[in-house]
């Protein structure tokens, strides 16, 4: 019980330091930073504590800092660590010009769903993502759908026709996405 | 899913591939439980695997040092 109580003492001071780095103004200690908090969440370490740091890291000037910042929310949501998510920072990153930075908000939105986060507001942003060129894009923001049906109970009817289009879509992946999402947003809206 | 891999490409090691055979990428392994209904996914075999992986991404070769 005392190596546990220990061991998380460490954690905690680990998570403090890294939280520090974040913040730090120097490219290479940033993403070093980001590499030991994506290794400490790996092994389902890691508090809400950094969700601020990596808040303001959406806005980085550099697209690998801002791809790897909402990959790690989006992470710390998979986790289920509870705490105030950035859901409109995170919303506005679906328009970034990066392509894995877009398809991480929607991942994000996804599994931030397990934890009762969602609203027609998400659901509207990722039916605009399913329009997009990135056939990863299309195919994650579909999965988010049907994530937000499912654990959220956010459906929308305009995300009902936008998915049964992409069934006939030229990836088999977005296709797939799309259906799991329909089999999941189609009992939602019938109740209504 | 759609194979994106050419065959040249699958001799080339997935960035996501890790050491001891884990599917390091935690998006793909969501999409293959979720959407493809692989439960227990987790191990990648490259046969397998990368043709049909929307998520393989080609392992950088780190620059030769000087």
């Amino acid at each position: 019980m005392r190596e546990r109580s220990k061991r998380s003492c460490m954690d905690n001071e680990e998570i403090f330091g890294i939280n520090r780095e974040l913040d730090s103004a120097d490219p290479g200690a940033l993403l070093v930073a980001m590499d030991r908090l994506e290794s400490a969440l790996r092994h389902r370490l890691g508090d809400a504590s950094s969700l601020g740091p990596l808040t303001r890291l959406l806005h980085h000037e550099n697209a690998e800092v801002r791809k790897k910042a909402i990959w790690l929310i989006g992470k710390l949501a998979q986790n289920k660590v509870p705490g105030e998510y950035p859901v409109s920072y995170v919303l506005g990153l679906m328009e970034d010009e990066d392509e894995e930075s877009r398809e991480n908000a929607a991942w994000a939105v996804g599994e931030m769903a397990a934890l009762q986060i969602g609203s027609e507001q998400e659901a509207e942003k990722l039916n605009s993502l399913l329009k997009d060129d990135s056939s990863q894009v299309r195919g994650m923001a579909a999965w988010a759908l049907g994530r937000l049906a499912e654990r959220a109970s956010v459906a929308l009817r305009s995300s009902e026709s936008l998915l049964r289009q992409l069934l006939q879509d030229k990836s088999v992946y977005v296709c797939k996405s799309a259906s799991w999402a329909l089999e999941r947003l189609e009992p939602l809206l019938a109740k209504r | 899913m759609a194979s994106m891999t050419s065959p040249e490409a699958i001799k080339v090691r997935c960035l996501w591939h890790a050491e001891d055979g884990r599917c390091a990428s935690c998006k793909a392994r969501r999409i293959k439980h979720d959407i493809l209904g692989q439960q227990d996914y987790e191990m990648c075999v490259r046969e397998r695997d990368y043709p049909a992986c929307e998520f393989y991404k080609e392992k950088p070769v780190p620059p030769p040092k000087k």
